[in-house]
């Protein structure tokens, strides 16, 4: 047995970080001191939108003072706290039992609230007081006694780390005590239901809120992930008697997630809490009702701009397990976390508790001191009289459409969006793990995703795809009957998913195994010729697919055209083709903008019904990518043979169909995720086009114009 | 830009029969306000339909109902631009004004209904641009009242009580946003002749948006449920007939092949998606129709019903039993729909008919000796009546139950435990949830939720139970003399000692133990005639036991990949050689469940790569039952048997299918 109870040095990062060396680095300077580090933290090159707004009279240069004066004290439906903290929501079984108790005993120290999570209650938790329990959709370990034991109860609809997807705690952490508190097998993957089974509404909701206000006589809370419609849903729960809401940010600490959800689904919290607040406001729905709000909250200066921009607490999850020892290694969903935070119980590795304990009570301490010392020089006696003061607040290069979501001014520039890297490492890598194990990729917490973080090469980088929360539920994509498949060129050919392999220019092996992959798992083909076996669905140039492209135009045929606005009105005047094929590899203009055109060209003449809309690129990386352009219009997406070559890069080539064969059910098994996640049962017919299910994150308003899709937030 | 506004809420449709009396607004207004928590005071509204005023006067005339700004230059653009259109107006009247906005009714004639509906789409674009008006309500045989209120207070601002017609819509809206207080988005949306009232959320809001603009759509208030209208008008004007239109909008699995492939996808961007039951009002000028559909699983609730006059459809039972107790009730079975007409009765039961048999008779509503009368009770107020009554006696009998929720909800905390509650009547959503020492007694129906997150004590109840019935039951027995709905027994876990037990007389409808851990679901199915079991069987199951008595098709057994998506997996595997190409037909016309154990070793380890992704398919076997099993659930049917007041121990001796995990844990 391995008792933790120092730091363990930081890992070399590799790629681009949120959770970096620098912000590691202050978290552990207060865990390790207790007093103030650092306040009015900037970050120049951040392309993170909170990172890019700023307090109006910051000096950076200030060192804190140890004794500031300011009140950082707060009340939450009746519950004193001494700073605006919530430690949030991280359960027994994500974590490995000694933390859950050092999280729980530091927050009745600092007189802060820790919630529990999902797991249920662990015994020694129990003896705490300052705790929120929480009612999921699994109700994993709650009971009316368990239920009774917290100051409050938190409804926990979805998570900010994967907006529509339930709770996933991997078999291979369910060992015998977790097995015991969650009453399931040992070794099986404990998935949450995505949605609530017995929450499909808003008058649902309202039920099992008042169910258990009457069951518990507590204070009920509603955790929800920031989405599209953030500020209708949190409006919504006001109004059903909520006493607050959590509102967790894309990017947000957790166990597991699937990256694809990760990296493509919800919005940044700081959009969702001065959309929230701005409506609650409106409605006069604001007073006495609590907003929480979390995700990637790292420091002091962040709180007190999330307070300015309408939170009253923020909420803590990945700064407190980095204040505990968490080296940020992106592993908590495999078991064996060397810091023994998110590690299984099997009796090898254990948290010292009093290490735990003592960092986190200094951290928070520290923390509060910070943001009592931006309270001072704000000159603001509380840090209740900085909530909404976005007038303190002024953005920095952001467009202007962001800067009137957050409610604040600011300089409007449109930010360049091409700044990233095609293939980054954590593409090359995520592809490398597709192709081994044919599964949606798994991953920790502390997210890379871009904008915030991986810089964006597309526009799509840019795009956030909706997450279903309450009012439209999410379906739950590991068992409900999610419809992939697509109908194209008027019914003729069916492809199980809007995937079509261009093998053009594949020969030998790769055709081969990319051929039969794709017949085996019912996907299309693009190529000039059809071999022998795959007619059925082939698009090909020449002969023997079911149907056929070209580049000139031919009735009954597709129409292939390089991806360029400039030749739209032109080449929707033919008539009698079947559709198009839009190549980016052949123009000079995003295939995003294209398509999307295309799309409103045909749809403004009444015509698009008859046709389809292929998009074609070999810069096509991910689901992520296909989804979106779906909802910009594509009927389908042609991707390049050359990802499997990616996927594979310098690994072996054995068992090359199998490879081929794991590459696609990836591909279509995130596709199904993201569809679920977004509450939609049958993709072609729902997601085709539909840009309301699509948000923009400070993407330059002239193209989020272009292709009709509104920034996150707005309302 | 366009708005977005979701809601939640409580609907209602009323049909009367031919030759029977007409329904009156004050029975309506009583029937939803029965559902009143279920909305808010933020917005409700009433459609009447009359068949026979389509008949009178000029083939021409018709009526527009618009909302508009108080501002003359408004009403004077409204006249203008349907007079553009040759649409003359012949008469105007204010029905009501809230603080700036009025309401005219106008008698218009107009050479066509196209031409009219051609102005109004219009008209509609530009009033709602500038955000100074809609028109809510047209044709011949259809009036929207609609305004910001409850349902009692609509009623009261027009004066509804009094107007009798043969079809009435009734909505009370939950919005979540904020322009709850114009009535703009108040329900029923309706376009020419047609009206809707909706509950739940669309996903494909923002494709159907799309595929309604490309048809000459405008001046959309943003909400989802107006889209249903607007598409089931569109559809209609294609040329489909009722039935086929609605095939088109409730988008039925592809599994089901009702729609074919061209169809499929030529209204790819015209069909609904997402949880959502809708009543849709039409008249088609010579016959009118009430049209149920809601989502393939049957997300929002609604209940089915008909007398010897009317007909009906609601989301909860009370709606109904509040005029007429002796109603004949059912619910809609997902991937179903109902349509009624005045003249037709009903064409679509919404469910196989034979099921129609299976559900329980009406409740009965007063015993004898009643403790509590909860007429007078508020619908939380039970529990602390019963506390006050248990101080004194363990058994609480309750007379007139009409949808009274979280009954027993609040009974641990006050105290009270051992009592035998008895409840008459229909009892309303999230019974004995967290329920740990009581026992329930229902003579009667029981709404949604009902167990959630038991761990101990019974619930018993004579006649049917609705959807997400025993969720994470965990410990202590639920007995339903009756059917029960979807998402029966999900989640159920068990926990050494504590194995609960939850016992159907009936059938059920799909997702039966989905997620289930533990414990053991059994399903009898007394009524012989129709299948006992819907679909998804046993999804995503990872402990526990299902017995249903009888054969259950393999194919309801877990999800199924579709089968054309299988042929082309069984291909690819004859192309490796795996499979014998004379034995792909046959492979493939198998169900899943059936065909993943024929298949060789290397063929099973791809299909299950695909197709059961984290979670296998359960296991199912079709036998009488072991020694030990009737050892064990003897006793629990004697219980049964006892509380039901019938003998059924008889029937253990009948061959059952026997669900179970397949999946070894730990294992992909």
């Amino acid at each position: 047995m391995v008792i933790v109870r120092s730091y363990l040095a930081v890992p070399r990062q590799l790629g681009d970080e949120f959770w970096d060396i620098e912000r590691i680095d202050h978290i552990r300077r207060l865990a390790a001191t207790g007093k103030p580090y650092k306040v009015f933290v900037t970050r120049k090159n951040s392309m993170r939108i909170l990172d890019r707004v700023r307090f109006r009279f910051e000096d950076a240069g200030l060192f804190p003072d140890e004794n500031p004066v300011a009140d950082t004290s707060t009340e939450i439906s009746g519950i004193y706290m001494a700073s605006p903290i919530y430690l949030g929501d991280m359960s027994y079984g994500a974590l490995s039992g000694n933390p859950n108790i050092a999280i729980a005993m530091a927050a009745d120290a600092t007189e802060v609230l820790a919630g529990t999570g999902e797991g249920g209650l662990h015994p020694e938790v129990a003896k705490y007081k300052r705790i929120f329990i929480q009612w999921a959709s699994a109700r994993f370990g709650v009971d009316i006694s368990v239920l009774m034991k917290g100051l409050g109860v938190v409804i926990k609809i979805g998570q900010g780390a994967k907006p529509g997807i339930g709770g996933h705690l991997p078999g291979s952490k369910v060992t015998e005590p977790i097995s015991l508190t969650r009453r399931i097998p040992i070794g099986s993957d404990a998935i949450s239901p995505a949605p609530h089974h017995d929450i499909y509404s808003i008058e649902d909701l309202g039920q099992r809120i008042e169910a258990l206000k009457e069951a518990t006589g507590k204070p009920v809370y509603v955790k929800v992930a920031a989405t599209n419609y953030t500020p209708y849903i949190v409006s919504g729960i006001a109004r059903m008697g909520a006493d607050g809401v959590i509102i967790d940010g894309h990017g947000a600490g957790t166990g597991a997630t699937p990256l694809m959800v990760r990296d493509n689904v919800g919005i940044p919290i700081e959009l969702a809490v001065a959309s929230a607040n701005t409506i609650l406001e409106r409605n006069g729905l604001r007073d006495r009702f609590v907003i929480i709000a979390g995700g990637r909250v790292s420091n002091a200066t962040d709180a007190a701009k999330l307070i300015a921009l309408g939170a009253d607490v923020v909420s803590i999850g990945t700064g407190a397990l980095i204040a505990m020892g968490c080296i940020m290694i992106h592993k908590c969903h495999v078991g064996n976390c060397p810091a023994a935070l998110t590690n299984k119980i099997d009796g090898t590795r254990m948290l010292d508790i009093e290490f735990g304990y003592r960092g986190l009570v200094n951290f928070i301490r520290g923390f509060t001191l910070e943001l009592a010392n931006i309270l001072d020089l704000l000159g603001l006696k509380s840090v209740r009289e900085l909530r909404g003061r976005r007038d303190l607040l002024v953005g920095e290069d952001l467009p202007k459409s962001i800067l009137e979501i957050l409610g604040i001014e600011g300089l409007a520039t449109d930010p360049e969006y091409r700044v990233g890297e095609l293939w980054s490492r954590r593409r090359l890598s995520y592809l490398g793990e597709l192709v081994t194990k044919g599964d949606p990729v798994i991953i920790g917490m502390g997210s890379t995703g871009p904008p915030d973080v991986e810089k964006p090469y597309r526009i799509a980088d840019w795009l956030r795809i909706d997450g279903a929360q309450v009012t439209r539920p999410s379906i739950d994509p590991y068992r409900e009957d999610i419809e992939t498949g697509f109908y194209l060129a008027g019914g003729k050919l069916y492809i199980s998913a809007p995937v079509i392999f261009d093998i053009t220019d594949a020969e030998g092996e790769t055709r081969r195994a990319i051929e039969w992959a794709s017949l085996a798992l019912g996907t299309g083909l693009f190529t000039d010729k059809a071999d022998e076996g795959f007619e059925e669905i082939s698009i090909s140039r020449d002969w023997g697919g079911v149907v056929e492209w070209d580049d000139l135009p031919r009735i009954g045929k597709y129409l292939r055209i390089p991806s360029s606005t400039r030749i739209l009105q032109r080449i929707v005047e033919i008539k009698g083709i079947l559709g198009y094929i839009v190549d980016e590899d052949l123009g000079d203009q995003d295939l995003e903008l294209v398509v999307s055109e295309l799309d409103t060209i045909l749809k403004n003449a009444g015509i698009r019904y008859r046709y389809d809309i292929l998009a074609k690129s070999s810069r096509i990386r991910d689901p992520g990518d296909i989804v979106k352009l779906i909802m910009l219009g594509a009927d389908s997406v042609i991707i390049s043979n050359k990802i499997l070559e990616i996927a594979i890069g310098s690994g072996n080539r054995e068992n090359l169909k199998r490879k081929a064969f794991n590459l696609l059910a990836g591909i279509k098994k995130e596709i199904s995720l993201l569809a679920g996640a977004s509450g939609v049962y049958s993709l072609q017919s729902t997601l085709t086009g539909n840009r309301e299910l699509l948000r923009a994150v400070g993407l330059q308003d002239p193209i989020a114009l272009g292709i009709r899709v509104k920034q996150a937030g707005s309302l | 830009m366009m708005r977005y506004e979701p809601s939640g809420c409580g609907i209602l449709g009323i049909l009367r029969k031919k030759g029977s009396r007409k329904i009156r607004g004050e029975e309506v207004v009583r029937a939803i306000e029965r559902v009143r928590y279920r909305g808010s005071d933020k917005g409700a509204g009433f459609a009447v339909f009359n068949l026979e005023e389509s008949g009178v006067g000029s083939n021409h005339r018709y009526y527009v109902k618009v909302f508009v700004e108080k501002d003359p230059n408004v009403l004077a653009e409204v006249f203008r631009e349907l007079a553009a259109y040759g649409v003359k107006v012949v008469s105007h009247n204010v029905e009501v004004c809230s603080s700036n906005i009025c309401s005219y009714r106008l008698g218009v004639e107009a050479s066509s209904t196209t031409i009219l509906k051609k102005a109004i789409m219009k008209l509609n674009t530009l009033l709602w641009i500038k955000r100074v008006g809609k028109v809510y309500s047209a044709g011949r045989s259809v009036d929207v009242y609609k305004g910001v209120g409850y349902p009692e207070d609509i009623a009261k601002l027009y004066s509804i009580h009094n107007i009798e017609g043969d079809m009435w819509l009734a909505h009370t809206r939950q919005p979540t946003n904020s322009p709850g207080h114009y009535p703009y988005w108040s329900h029923p949306f309706a376009t020419f002749d047609i009206a809707i009232v909706h509950n739940g959320d669309l996903s494909s809001f923002g494709a159907n948006v799309e595929f309604l603009s490309s048809r000459g759509w405008g001046g959309f208030v943003g909400t989802d449920s107006e889209v249903v209208a607007m598409l089931f008008d569109q559809l209609l004007s294609e040329g489909y007939d009722v039935e086929d239109a609605v095939k088109i909008l409730a988008n039925p699995s592809r599994k089901h092949h009702i729609l074919d492939p061209s169809t499929d996808y030529i209204y790819r961007n015209a069909r609904l998606d997402g949880p959502f039951t809708a009543i849709i009002g039409y008249s088609s000028g010579d016959d009118l129709y009430m049209i149920v559909i809601a989502d393939r699983s049957k997300f929002r609730p609604v209940i089915l019903a008909e007398d010897q006059e009317w007909i009906y459809a609601a989301s909860e039972e009370n709606e109904v039993r509040e005029l007429s107790p002796n109603a004949r009730v059912w619910t809609l079975k997902p991937g179903y729909y109902f349509i009624a007409s005045y003249k037709k009765g009903i064409i679509s039961y919404g469910r196989p008919e034979e099921e129609l048999e299976s559900f329980s008779p009406p409740p009965i509503f007063t015993p004898e000796g009643f403790d509590i009368d909860a007429r007078y009770i508020d619908y939380k107020g039970l529990d602390s009546e019963i506390a006050r009554v248990a101080s004194t006696k363990n058994i609480v009998r309750i007379a007139n139950v009409m949808g009274h929720r979280y009954i027993g909800i609040s009974l641990p905390r006050r105290g009270v435990k051992n009592v035998r509650i008895e409840l008459y009547g229909v009892v309303g959503n999230c019974l004995a949830n967290l329920n740990e020492a009581n026992y329930f007694y229902v003579y009667g129906n029981v709404g949604d939720d009902c167990g959630d997150t038991m761990h101990g004590g019974k619930v018993v109840i004579t006649g049917d139970a609705r959807d997400v019935l025993a969720q994470t039951l965990q410990g202590g027995k639920i007995f339903v003399g009756g059917n029960a709905g979807n998402r029966v027994g999900i989640q159920m876990r068990e926990y050494r000692e504590k194995r609960p037990y939850l016992v159907i007389g009936g059938r059920v409808d799909d997702y039966l133990g989905e997620y289930m851990a533990g414990g053991v679901i059994i399903i009898l199915n007394k009524n012989n005639r129709s299948e006992p079991v819907g679909s998804y069987v046993g999804s995503g199951m990872v402990g526990g036991r299902i017995y249903i008595r009888g054969k259950v098709y393999p194919a309801r057994i877990g999800p199924q990949p579709p089968r054309v998506e299988m042929l082309r997996f069984l291909k690819a595997m004859v192309i490796e050689g795996y499979i014998k190409s004379r034995d792909l037909e046959d492979l493939a016309d198998q169900s899943y469940i059936d065909l993943i154990d024929k298949l060789p070793e290397e063929v099973m380890r791809y299909a299950r790569k695909l197709y059961e992704e984290r979670i296998g398919m359960p296991r199912y076997e079709y036998r009488e039952l072991y020694e030990e099993e009737i050892k064990e659930l003897l006793p629990v049917i004697e219980e049964y048997s006892r509380d039901l007041g019938r003998d059924y121990t008889e029937l253990l001796n009948d061959k059952y299918t026997v669900i179970t995990a397949r999946k070894i844990a730990g294992s992909r």
